[in-house]
This record gives C-alpha cells, structure tokens and sequence, in this order.
C-alpha cells in the first residue's frame, strides 16, 4: 500500500503515520514541499494521496490541480485545518475525492482512506453488490433482501448504497451527508442523516428480521458483508 | 526590529494652493501678453491714420506753392505758415526752416528727432499718443515741417483701463480669492487625513467629515467613512467572536475538564476509559461550537461572495424537501405557501437559514404541531417566515436571543444559540431584517426575515 504523505508538520505527519500502520504493507513516502509532492506523484503509481492545505511553499490543492491536470488520477484526501464549507468545496472543486477535516479522529482517517481505496482499486463502480442475503443494483437502484423488494425512497436508497460500496468499513455522518446529499453543499444536517438512516434501518428490518447497518459508537455506522442471520 | 515613524513631518505645503497660484500667474502672463498685443496695434492704427492725414496736408500746401515761381516760394510758404499759425484753425503744427534764419511756426524743432536713414520722427506728448510728421521742401535747405500729434488719445487710455482692470482683477481671483477658495478645499481634505490619521491610530468611532457634500471631496469623505464601517465592523465581528466563543466554550471546557480529572482519579480502567470517552465527545462538542463559530465570523466578515438571483421559494421547498422525512418521524406537519420571491444572494447561506430555522422550529415542537413555511413577494421586499404552533418563547426572551444569541428554553444539544447566530449574520450580510415574533394565534413562534427584493438589494 504506496501512501504519499504531504505534510510539513512532524508531529502531524507521525500522528497520521501512526493511524496508518494498521493497512497492510504501508509503504508511506512524507514530504512537506507541494513542489516534491508534485514530482513524487506524478512519477510513480501511488495508491493514495494525503494532502495538507498549509504547507511552507503553498497549498496541497495546487499540487492536486496539477496532478489532475497531469492526468494522474490517483485517489486523493485532503487533510486540512480549513474547515469552513466553502474550503471543502474548494477541494472537492480542485480534484480531491474526500477532504477531512484537523482535528481528526484516528478512525475516521483510516475509514476515509480505505473507503478511497476501495473506489480506486474497482474499476467504476460495481454494478450489484451482493452482501449475504442482500443484493444492492447501483444502476436499477434496487435493493432485494432473499428476492423480496425492499421500498426505500431515494435517499434512502443512496444510503444503502454508498454502505454497500463502502461494506465492512466505517462509514462516517459527513462522509454519508458528502456521498447522498451533494446537491445541498450546506455542512451535514445530523437530524436529517439520523432519520434517514433509522429510516432505511426500519425498513429492512421489516423485511430481513434485522437491521444490518450497526451504529459504531462515536464514529459513524458500518454495513457488514457477511450479513446473514 | 521595529522602525519608528519619522517625526520630521515635511513642511506643510498645499499642493492645491501652489497649482492655483501658478494657473494664475499664467493667467496674467498670458493676459498681459495678448493686452500688450491690442494696445500695440491701436497706437500703430493711430499713427498711421494720423500720418495719411499729415500726407494729406502736406500734398494740399504742395499744390499751392508749386505754382508760385521758385524764387518767390520761400516767401510765399512763409506767408501761408504765418497765416495758418495765426488762424490755429487746424491741428496740423508748421515750422518753416530757411538758411540763415531762425524756424519760424508753432512746431518745437526740439521735438523733431531725424533717425539716421535721415526719416523724420516727432517727439509724442505721452508714451500712448500717436504722432506724424512730414517734409515738404521750398528749395536747397530751406523747407516746411507738418506735424501732428494726437495728445487727447482718448481711445488708447480708455483700452488701457479696461485692460488693466481685468488684469487687476485677475490678480484678484488668483491671489486672493484662489488661495481662500483652495484653502477651504485644502482644509476639507486635512480633515479627511485627520480623520485617517484618528482611526489609524486606534479611534474607530473617527469619521471623515463633510460626506454629505455632493462633489469630489464629499465622495472621497464617503469612500473613506464607508472603508471605515467595513473595518469597524470586522474588528466589531472579532471582538465579537471572541466574545461569544468565550462564552459558547466555557462550559464544554470546563466539563472537558471534569472528565480528564476523572481520568485521573479513576480508580479502574473502564472507568478511566468510560471518562475518557467522554472527554473525546466534549473535544468534538468544542470543536463543533468553534467551527460554528469561525462560520458565523466567516459570514459576517463578508469573506465569501456568490451573489446571484435567488427564489426563497426554490430554497425553502428545498428545505423542506430535505426535512421532510424527519418532520414526519416528529408527527410534525409543514405546510408550504410559496410564492415566487426573488432576492440577491447567497444561494448556499440562504439554504443553511432555511434549513436552520427548520431543524429549530423540529426540535422545539411537539408531536402534532404543524410548521408554516411561506415566501412571497410584498411592498418591494421578499418575505421568508417560518411560524409554528409550538411552545414558543416569551417576548424578552425573544428580544435577548436576537442581541446575544442565548440558547432559547429547554434546548438540548448545541444548536439554537449558534444556529440563530448564523441565520443573524446571514440576513445582515444580504441586509435583511430577522424578526422574532409571536404566532398569529398568540401561540407558538414566528421568524421573519425581510430582504430587500432583487432590484433594491444592490
């Protein structure tokens, strides 16, 4: 797992190195110049970026700009004190698949990250996911649970999905508010991603007998791909 | 190293006053130049006049003594001279030079000067008058003289008083009045720099006068004042902040604070982990309250900027759209009235108001309640009002949520404080009012913002 660290921080760059070492074969590469950032990415396959904004000689987002504009799409997360919601836009603008927010949580990094990874290695996105007993067609936007119809409403639907596509992993409020509500660009409205879910829970519930999405306290929910009772 | 102000100011020198008095100085020069002009052409005009004139005599005495015989010529000129002399009956002055004899006639020879191309001149009463002279001769030297002046030069002297007296009062205007004049221009931009040099110095309440003036200087003093307002009320915003994030952090803080000291005194480590857990969530209640903090800050300060035409309709179905699920989980109803209303704006703010005020309005309401949202169009201002039949809040609370932004009763979480926070600096940074009122049954809670419509608010 070939990771580029942009960061000009030490102990920043320890910590997110520590929260790393849990990924298999981590082959961590730090700079804290955009300039060695750029030629570092642009000249060997990375499997992720990690992009801090302030560095000494710039910001990350400039050399995401050109990396993007050199082709390279190398999946990328921007980590930034910058937590305003128009310098999230700003990032999701310059090419960054995620952007977190400093302070983080160890959990909430390394559920990002691996969620990107996953988006990196499929090619596109699947189109069925299949989860035990639960079958999720992205395109048809159907979801069957044993051959029987679950009736989620759209939203709903976007959640089971982007939990499906991100199986087995932590999936966090922001980074659902990010993946089914993008068209608001308005920081996540907990109350709303809190019903919804609840919502989507109760109704597989009625179908499966249970309902599937756990709740990882103080991080966020997960969907787990071994899901039969 | 710090650089000290150099305290030898220059000298002050206006530099108005000293383009006045060279635009005046010029004025004369030229004016005196082009008065010379004039006057030169009305004497030279005079002279010659005055010389067609003293020809013309001249060519008159001629015909009479060219028919006299030559020898008798001398004695007949001097007859005629005598005679005219004796008469005085015309202005032409005579002087009859013979060998051997003293002039005779009424001309001064003293005042005839020959140049050396052997031309006649006569001297002029004054440097303004004209004069002629001409020579007719009798014989070998013996001749008459004509001359001519024209003393009274009437028409000269009144061209030079009415010259002079426009170059005197042009002196006037560029010397006195200029100065006086510029000197009032010059003090309306010293206040304006007194002004600058006030606020510079830390008095922000400082304001250049004269504003109200419709010319270059009262726009300079309102560009000025209006720069000042802006850096006011972005120092006010800080302070602000600052102030409001005193008072929004202490309590977290101090809870954080009660956590960690559990740690340490926990006597096991699940109860050391349990407190932990809880410090970590009160970190994130923190910084959440910060952020909330910095956005209000952010938005009041103006730093971003979108504006377009926006419908209060579109965004508050918007809202509602995104509400929905959770007002129907609440058993709340929302009854929509949206008519078309247009403002300038922010689209993503105006959304954060409307989902704000809605997530408010969810969480104060009981089971049952219904949420009006209207938008419409009236008397030149868009209208966005949000009432609700819920418990409502009382009128002086109401009235201190808008200057300090409390939380209101029974609040839970963080949320309504910071929220009505955010919808404040929203409306005042697309200069609409918020209104806190009672519903119209005299239950439950009205929220009004006015915004000025799409043609007024730029």
């Amino acid at each position: 797992m070939r990771i580029l660290l942009l960061e000009d921080d030490a102990d920043a760059a320890d910590r997110v190195r520590s929260a790393l070492l849990d990924l298999e074969n981590l082959d961590l590469q730090v700079t804290g110049v955009v300039a060695d950032a750029v030629r570092y990415a642009a000249a060997r396959p990375f499997d992720a970026l990690i992009l801090d904004r302030m560095v000494m000689d710039g910001d990350g987002l400039d050399a995401l700009a050109q990396l993007r504009g050199f082709g390279v799409r190398t999946p990328a997360l921007v980590l930034s004190n910058l937590a305003a919601t128009r310098h999230r836009v700003e990032g999701l603008e310059a090419g960054a698949d995620d952007y977190l927010v400093k302070p983080f949580e160890v959990e909430e990094l390394v559920a990002r990250l691996r969620a990107l990874l996953r988006r990196g290695s499929t090619q596109g996105h699947p189109e069925v996911f299949l989860l035990g007993e639960l079958e999720v067609r992205a395109k048809a936007r159907t979801a069957h649970w044993r051959n029987r119809h679950l009736d989620l409403s759209p939203k709903e639907f976007d959640m089971l999905a982007f939990l499906a596509a991100n199986h087995d992993l932590v999936v966090t409020r922001q980074m659902l508010w990010d993946a089914c509500w993008p068209e608001y660009r308005i920081p996540p409205q907990i109350n709303v991603i809190d019903v919804n879910l609840s919502r989507l829970r109760a109704k597989i519930q009625a179908v499966a007998g249970l309902g599937l999405i756990e709740t990882v306290r103080g991080q966020g929910f997960r969907l787990a791909s071994g899901a039969t009772p | 190293m710090i650089h000290l102000r150099s305290t030898s100011a220059p000298r002050p020198a206006s530099a108005v006053a000293r383009l006045t008095l060279a635009y005046g100085a010029l004025f004369i020069v030229i004016s005196s130049l082009f008065f010379a002009g004039a006057m030169h052409l009305v004497v030279a005009k005079n002279s010659e006049r005055l010389q067609s004139l003293v020809a013309a005599d001249s060519r008159a005495l001629a015909a009479k003594l060219d028919e006299a015989p030559d020898d008798l010529r001398i004695d007949i000129g001097k007859a005629i001279v005598g005679a005219r002399v004796a008469q005085a009956k015309d202005r032409v002055q005579y002087a009859l030079v013979a060998p051997g004899e003293a002039p005779m006639g009424n001309l001064d020879m003293g005042a005839v000067r020959a140049s050396a191309t052997g031309s006649l001149k006569l001297k002029t009463p004054g440097w303004l008058s004209a004069s002629a002279i001409d020579r007719l001769d009798l014989g070998p030297n013996a001749y008459i003289l004509l001359g001519r002046t024209q003393d009274e030069a009437g028409l000269e002297r009144d061209v030079l008083a009415v010259g002079l007296l426009a170059l005197a009062l042009a002196a006037l205007i560029a010397f006195v009045i200029g100065p006086v004049v510029s000197a009032r221009l010059v003090r309306r931009v010293e206040a304006v720099n007194l002004a600058c040099e006030a606020f510079g110095s830390g008095d922000l309440t400082a304001r250049a006068p004269g504003a109200e003036v419709k010319d270059e200087f009262g726009a300079l003093a309102r560009a000025v004042n209006a720069m000042f307002d802006r850096i006011d009320s972005l120092v006010g915003g800080l302070r602000d902040v600052s102030n409001r994030a005193a008072h929004d952090l202490r309590t977290p803080i101090a809870r954080l604070r009660t956590n960690l000291e559990a740690v340490r005194s926990a006597s096991s480590l699940p109860l050391a982990h349990e407190a932990a857990e809880a410090a970590i969530a009160e970190t994130q209640v923190i910084l959440a309250t910060f952020d909330a903090l910095l956005d209000v800050a952010e938005i009041e300060a103006g730093a971003t900027s979108n504006l377009s035409p926006v419908d209060l309709a579109e965004v508050v179905r918007r809202a509602a759209t995104l509400y929905s699920p959770v007002a129907e989980e609440a058993g709340i109803g929302l009854e929509l009235d949206l008519d078309p209303a247009w403002v300038v704006g922010e689209d993503v703010l105006l959304m954060r108001v409307a989902a704000n005020l809605l997530d408010n309005a969810l969480k104060y309401c009981p089971h049952g309640a219904t949420i009006g949202l209207t938008t419409r169009q009236d008397a030149g201002s868009a209208l966005l009002i949000i009432v609700d039949d819920g418990p409502g809040i009382p009128a002086p609370l109401r009235n201190q949520m808008l200057q300090s932004r409390v939380r209101g009763p029974g609040a839970q979480g963080p949320g309504l404080g910071l929220g009505l926070a955010l919808v404040a600096a929203v409306a005042k940074r697309h200069n609409a009012e918020l209104v806190l009122a009672e519903g119209p049954n005299g239950r439950g809670l009205q929220t009004i913002l006015i915004f000025p419509d799409c043609a007024r608010s730029v």
